[in-house]
């Protein structure tokens, strides 16, 4: 049907009869053709490469979908290419059709890449052609994978040379993309594709090692990073062959670039480029040659190292001593050679300066050292830092008792070091270490000082346990019962440390690197636990909560480890149980005593370590110890946690009841710890029965902490129970129950906040499993909004829903949290909050505002910036408010948002800058101060012709801003006024 | 101290630190330029200005004539014509056409920023001094508004901060970064240095001649007044054989702490006003019972934290009438009443 | 050690840096006013970039704690700077930039004083003088090709 258009005489018209030829073939699935009429079309845009060359840029967009085309028959491919070879000088035609032959050649090659080898070296030097000349950077970043599949399946030792011509003639990229970029080429992807190339075969190496090492001696900074680290991805591909008689050059040029230290980055690339050319070379077996000029290389770069190391002022002794640190982690014989060679002239050196600050620069050089021979195994070369280990073992505990403290912590860590090696200290060397690191952080007052201590204990804790558990630990505790120096007032005890408890059990907590260790710390843990509760006095209660919370971070750290969550599991969680359940009985007779183990941040805390076991326990274990809390909470049966003879008759148990003491109703806390954290496919036995109680208790108990618990715990039970018609019968009578409770009508204040608190934590859990009934939830909660005395609290129950909670409804709590949910309710909620705005009265504006500026906080940047323009106007009117929690929501948004959406910020601009401004003098709350001048800052990324007119009136109102009477606030000012004076200047 | 200053008028307009305040001959408008470029002109409404005079408006705002900082201006003794000296190198000749002030002429030729310009007593002739350590003199012939340099005086080795025509006689004195103060004399038609006054230890910003002309006080960055006398006031104008030689007759040190940008001595009531970057406003009058050679000083009257920053020009009103002009870095013009109590 | 360009002071010793300021209590109080201490002038002139090398007054020490004085009550601020090499042609260039990041930070009630430590400079005197002089510090200003420079000296990395 299209014939007579393709052979028309005119020009244009065959031209465009080829070109509707290829956009239908572009339209066609990729398997509609048959191999014959493939076969006839690929003949055709063949013969039209021949034709007038107006016509060759439809072929060519013809010849593009037959690349893709999977019915083409064999030999088509390699007929196809060549043609394009032969016919069309590629580099004439206009970037898009370049574009298009690039993707016909590297869709074959990926298609057809057998059926292209056999054409060999004559399609390898057909693609040079079409290459050579390049620059548009989408081209290249094609040309340059093309070329690695070239050198990867194609013979090219006849054009290797041509082949690396018409690829290293891009080498440096300098190439800087646009600012607005629609194409997203960077200059990492050019720069990656082009060293891929260079470093893809050995045979490039006699070309391109002349031209590395030109470029090494550059002086843009930029070509010679990019060279060094050239240089070290194509060592290990050239091998010591080509690389053997280069060590001297890349030797000098990495020594210039670190003495002269002009950037870190530079100096980086120098050392690393020359630890990969100097492994290459001695990883190199075969070639007979490599080992000789390694050995004379290495021996000359440590005489001339030598004559640094020895000099007095110790002025180069730094740089040099990082080269060969870089020169010696290249591979082990070579460390061994350079370790054994430079540290007995590093300790004869330290002999030599008895001054501390020179003591300390060569404790660390040999520290460094040590450091990079941590790396090997040392199967066949014995440890070099062995045969001096003696030696700098005793220099380094002799350090330790030298005044300098800097000089000490650097000792400390030295040791430290020692210890992490495997094999190199022997069991006294080691309990040696350990008593003297244990005594250092005992009393010493330096804090980084006892930091690095503490790192050495712990190498010693994972190498050494035994010594740990033997030395470490009784010296910590006999110390832990002692009083520490501030406290302890009479003289005569003189308690050597002046550390804190706080700080040992910190230590100790670290120190649990083994499950032996871990099962023995834990369980000193409790002793002291213990010991603290019984001597119950209130100064105690500072330390009870940090040796819990050491607890808990053992717990954390280690409770993945099966056989530390076994201990946890049969020892820990029933220990905690008793010792709670024990406290609150305890406490029967005196209600408000102070009770160590009854205090908020104890129960909390304890909660939180039942918590983090249970969330690991797998199914049977955790339905066995539901059932165990259930039984003791639910059906007050003490039996598992206490023998009976201490169980006298009056003993009741009924944490679960709203008229039972507060220490007893306050462990719903635990409860929730357990129920609400198991997996999900546990069933908690009575759960029906246990969510009426926890009901009532969170709409009628009084006791803060108890109400707001079991409104959590209730929610996160419902959030897991399976869903179908059982769990919706249940949840109608609780939303009842809550309505009658929130009618202003019936019920006092405090019992309408408490359901209020309730149908939020509710709200919570049916969003995030997104159940139908959570927007009726929702949308009441916005009704809310209206209400005189809920209205501030359902606003800010938006920030509750929307922030992650750690203690129930966590992912890690195994809650069922569907994506989006965010999302889902900001959709839901955000015209209601815009109308409701609209027309509520002045009193209740501020709700909405309030609302609204948690909803910003959470939804994520895509969504806002497509609802953001409405807002805007709403968003600056909250700025009139009196309201400094609502100031300091909005501002914080607009902070950012001046960074995510600045095309949207710009309009509004002239608006909002009086208002930052008047609000960066807010008298009644330095946070809202400070926020509003981040966001005057945050203005400066805006486009400077919108900001110059404000220039001159912004930095003269920001002047009383700098003598604010907080510093921060100061701060803040500063870099404000600063950042806008420095508008305009290219500097900024 | 026997004297008050009141503070009658606060003056904002400026964006900037304003540099300089210049009443015109008979007192009744005060300029001032600045920082931000510009020259404003200040008036008050009611009629006479013995009465408070403090309802003090801006009546022109003068844009365009300087690319940078205008740091000096002085009134032509006619009260017709304004010039200004601008650290863009220039220094504008401005003619006042019924209220409106347009720029007629604009002189070149210092190299860098100018720092100062004065009209003498008789109004034909024009001196600027520039930090390219030149002074020069212009003759100016008013009916075809023509300036004629007529003398380049390279003779202080640095920048020179300001310049001052003696009241009568056709005698030019400048101070400046060297430390020293010049005194220029037209000797058969050719300007030179007649003397120099050295003795201050750093920086003179300002100096300022008594009413008969034969006595100059100086203020500088050494904290320091010092009050010269011209030993030979009698010298016959032109080629007398013998030079005139000044010598410094009186210090007056540690009433300010910090350096002291200008001084004016008021040719009526002989009151010599000092301004510092103490934010402070000194008043001193000469105790009759000195000797003509060594005269002491009182102070008369002081205001602190006058302005809020640093002060760089105090200037009295022309017709005696006690009112004070001062401007500083805090971009206000103020004006006092001085009285005696 | 080869042909290092030209630079005054080829191979700087790196002065350790002070740990950042903790935030106390007092100062998250709002009724608690918070007196300009010398630390805090200090944070804000350290970060200043040293016009020839990568690294900061502070690491260079040019500029140190010690070095700063300062009374809130009376107004006044002095600090004293010093040189990296006696005959360096950048002192003034320097001492600009701590009296241009000041004035752009201080409150304008505050006398301030930038010298450099005696002895420490060849041409103390007259650098001194000139960073003195507020009028040359305000033309200089004016200059953009200077202004640049000084704004590359006070951009922060």
């Amino acid at each position: 049907m299209l014939g007579p258009y393709l052979t028309s005489k005119e020009n244009n018209i065959r031209g465009r009869g080829t070109l509707l030829l290829a956009e239908i073939l572009h339209r066609l699935p990729r398997n509609k053709l048959s191999a014959e009429e493939a076969g006839l079309l690929t003949a055709f845009f063949c013969d039209r490469l021949k034709d007038h060359h107006s016509i060759t840029t439809h072929t060519i967009y013809g010849m593009q979908s037959l690349s893709i085309c999977s019915s083409l028959p064999t030999g088509d491919a390699a007929k196809i290419c060549l043609n394009l070879f032969k016919e069309v000088r590629v580099q004439s035609l206009v970037q898009a059709d370049r574009q298009s032959v690039f993707s016909i050649i590297s869709n074959f090659l990926y298609s057809k890449l057998d059926e292209l080898r056999e054409l060999g070296s004559e399609f390898v030097y057909g693609f040079i052609q079409v290459m050579d000349g390049e620059k548009d950077p989408r081209n290249l970043v094609m040309a340059f994978q093309i070329v690695r599949t070239l050198i990867d399946h194609f013979p090219i030792d006849i054009f290797a040379e041509e082949l690396f011509e018409v690829t290293s003639c891009y080498f440096p990229i300098d190439f800087k993309p646009p600012t607005n970029d629609p194409h997203g080429i960077t200059t990492e992807l050019l720069v990656g594709g082009l060293r891929g190339c260079l470093a893809a075969t050995p045979k490039f190496a006699e070309f391109c090692l002349p031209l590395l090492m030109e470029k090494l001696s550059s002086q843009l900074q930029g070509a010679k990073i990019d060279a060094f680290e050239t240089l070290a991805a194509c060592a290990s591909v050239y091998g010591a062959k080509h690389l053997k008689d280069y060590l001297e050059a890349v030797w000098s040029y990495c020594r210039k670039e670190v003495f002269q230290s002009l950037s870190q980055e530079g100096e980086q690339a120098a050392l690393g480029c020359l630890c990969c050319v100097v492994k290459a070379v001695s990883d190199d077996r075969k070639e007979e040659g490599a080992m000789f000029s390694l050995d004379c290389f290495l021996d000359d770069i440590l005489k001339e190292s030598r004559k640094h190391i020895n000099e007095p002022d110790m002025r180069f002794i730094h740089p040099s001593c990082r080269l060969l640190q870089a020169v010696a982690s290249s591979s082990e014989a070579v460390c061994s050679k350079i370790l054994a060679y430079t540290l007995p002239l590093l300790l004869d050196q330290f002999n030599k300066h008895p001054q501390a600050k020179q003591r300390q620069s060569i404790i660390s050089i040999l520290q460094a050292f040590i450091r990079v021979s941590l790396a090997f195994p040392y199967t066949d070369f014995p440890n070099p830092v062995s045969l001096h280990k003696d030696a700098i073992l005793s220099i380094l505990i002799s350090m330790l008792s030298e005044t300098n403290t800097s000089l000490k912590s650097v000792s400390a860590a030295g040791l430290g070091l020692l210890a992490e090696t495997k094999g190199l200290l022997k069991d006294d060397d080691v309990v040696l270490v350990a008593e003297h690191m244990t005594k250092t952080f005992l009393s010493e007052g330096d804090s980084h000082l006892r930091q690095e201590s503490v790192n050495a204990l712990i190498h010693i804790a994972t190498h050494h346990p035994s010594v740990t558990e033997g030395k470490v630990l009784p010296a910590l505790l006999e110390q832990l019962n002692t009083e520490p120096m501030e406290v302890d007032a009479e003289g005569d005890r003189q308690a050597v440390s002046h550390v804190s408890h706080h700080s040992i059990l910190n230590s100790m907590a670290a120190l649990a690197t083994q499950p032996a260790l871990v099962e023995c710390i834990v369980d000193r843990f409790m002793v002291h636990l213990q010991s603290l509760s019984n001597s119950d006095t209130s100064s105690k209660a500072e330390e009870c909560v940090s040796t819990l919370q050491s607890i808990l971070t053992v717990v954390t750290k280690s409770r993945t480890d099966p056989t530390n969550l076994s201990f946890f599991y049969q020892k820990l969680l029933p220990q905690i149980l008793r010792m709670s359940v024990m406290a609150a009985l305890d406490t029967r007779s005196e209600v408000g005593n102070s009770r160590l183990l009854c205090r908020e941040e104890v129960i909390v805390l304890l909660a939180a370590i039942v918590r983090n076991v249970v969330q690991c326990l797998d199914l049977s274990l955790a339905s066995e110890l539901c059932q165990q809390y259930i039984e003791v909470f639910h059906r007050h049966n003490l039996s598992s946690i206490m023998s009976s003879e201490i169980l006298n008759d009056d003993t009741v148990f009924k944490p679960l009841e709203i008229d039972s003491p507060w220490p007893q109703t306050q462990l719903v806390v635990l409860l929730t710890a357990c129920v609400c954290s198991v997996r999900r496919g546990v069933t908690v036995p009575d759960q029906w029965q246990l969510l009426t109680s926890l009901l009532a208790m969170a709409t009628s108990s009084d006791h803060e902490l108890t109400s707001t618990t079991a409104a959590k715990c209730l929610a996160g039970l419902l959030n897991k129970f399976h869903a179908g018609p059982e769990l919706d019968q249940h949840i109608q009578p609780i939303k009842e129950h809550l309505l009658t409770r929130l009618q202003p009508s019936n019920s006092e204040e405090t019992t309408r906040q408490r359901a209020l608190t309730c149908w939020i934590w509710l709200t919570k859990s049916l969003l995030l499993r997104s159940h139908p009934s959570c927007n009726q939830l929702a949308s009441h909660l916005l009704a809310l909004f209206e209400d005189d005395t809920l209205g501030t609290q359902a606003a800010e129950g938006l920030h509750l829903i929307l922030s992650d909670s750690n203690d129930v409804l966590s992912p890690s709590s195994h809650a069922d949290v569907k994506l989006m949910y965010r999302q889902r309710l900001f959709l839901q909620l955000l015209s209601g909050i815009i109308d409701g705005y609209g027309n509520t009265t002045s009193g209740n504006k501020k709700n909405y505002l309030l609302g609204l500026s948690h909803l910003l906080h959470f939804v994520p940047r895509q969504v806002l910036l497509s609802e953001l323009p409405p807002l805007m106007p709403l968003l600056i009117q909250s700025l009139h408010q009196e309201d400094s929690a609502l100031y300091q929501s909005v501002l914080e948004r607009l902070a950012l948002l001046t960074h995510d959406a600045p095309g949207i910020i710009a309009q509004y601009v002239d608006s909002l800058l009086p208002e930052l401004l008047r609000l960066s003098g807010y008298e009644a709350s330095m946070r809202v101060r400070m926020v509003a001048l981040k966001c005057i800052c945050e203005l400066t990324t805006l486009e400077h012709h919108i900001l110059f007119p404000h220039k001159m009136k912004v930095s003269r109102s920001l002047l009383p801003r700098l003598d604010d009477k907080k510093r921060t606030v100061r701060k803040e000012a500063v870099k404000a006024r600063n950042s806008w004076m420095m508008l305009g200047s290219p500097a900024k | 101290m026997r004297g008050n200053l009141e503070n009658v008028a606060s003056l904002t307009g400026h964006l900037d630190r304003v540099w300089h305040v210049s009443w015109n001959p008979d007192g009744k408008l005060l300029t001032s330029c600045g920082g931000d470029k510009t020259i404003r002109v200040w008036g008050t409404h009611s009629k006479s200005n013995e009465g408070q005079g403090s309802d003090w408006t801006c009546k022109a705002v003068l844009q365009d004539g300087h690319s940078r900082t205008v740091r000096r201006i002085s009134w032509s003794p006619c009260g017709s014509l304004l010039a200004s000296a601008s650290f863009d190198g220039t220094t504008c000749i401005w003619s006042q056409k019924n209220a409106e002030f347009e720029c007629i002429t604009t002189l070149e030729g210092h190299e860098n920023e100018v720092k100062s310009v004065c009209w003498s007593p008789s109004g034909s002739l024009l001196a600027t001094c520039s930090r390219d350590k030149s002074v020069w003199i212009w003759e100016v012939d008013h009916e075809d508004d023509d300036y004629q340099c007529v003398g380049v005086l390279s003779v202080h080795t640095q920048d020179v901060k300001n310049v001052c025509w003696h009241p009568h006689k056709e005698v030019l004195a400048s101070c400046s970064y060297d430390n020293t103060i010049k005194i220029f004399q037209e000797e058969d038609d050719d300007w030179c240095c007649v003397c120099t006054l050295t003795g201050h230890e750093a920086t003179v910003w300002g100096i300022s001649f008594d009413k008969t002309g034969t006595r100059l006080a100086s203020c500088s960055d050494d904290n320091t007044v010092k009050i010269w006398q011209d030993c030979n006031p009698d010298g016959q104008d032109g080629g007398s054989s013998r030079k005139t030689s000044w010598k410094c007759i009186c210090t007056l040190s540690g009433y300010h702490t910090r350096t002291i940008y200008d001084i004016d001595w008021c040719k009526h009531s002989g009151l010599l006003a000092t301004c510092s970057g103490d934010d402070t406003i000194h008043v001193f009058q000469e105790n009759s019972v000195g000797s003509s050679y060594k005269p002491g000083f009182s102070l008369m009257a002081c205001v602190t934290n006058a302005h809020s920053e640093d002060i760089n020009s105090i200037r009295w009103n022309p017709n005696g009438d006690g009112f004070l002009a001062s401007c500083g870095d805090d971009g206000f013009v103020k004006v006092w009443k001085y009285s005696q109590c | 050690m080869e042909d290092g360009e030209r630079l005054d002071n080829v191979n700087p010793t790196i002065h350790k840096r002070l740990p950042d300021r903790e935030i106390t209590a007092d100062d998250d109080n709002d009724d608690v006013a918070d007196k300009i201490d010398a630390r805090e002038i200090f944070d804000l002139i350290r970060h200043i970039n040293d016009p020839e090398h990568p690294y900061s007054l502070e690491d260079l020490n040019v500029v140190s704690h010690s070095q700063v004085e300062v009374n809130d009550e009376e107004n006044r601020v002095k600090i004293m700077f010093t040189p990296t090499i006696p005959h360096c042609s950048m002192a003034t260039l320097i001492g600009l930039s701590i009296r241009v990041k000041l004035i752009r930070s201080l409150p304008p009630r505050f006398k301030v004083d930038v010298k450099i430590t005696p002895g420490s400079h060849a041409s103390e005197e007259a650098v001194n003088k000139q960073l003195a002089d507020k009028e040359r510090v305000a033309a200089a200003l004016e200059n953009n090709h200077l202004l640049e420079v000084v704004n590359q000296c006070l951009a922060v990395s």
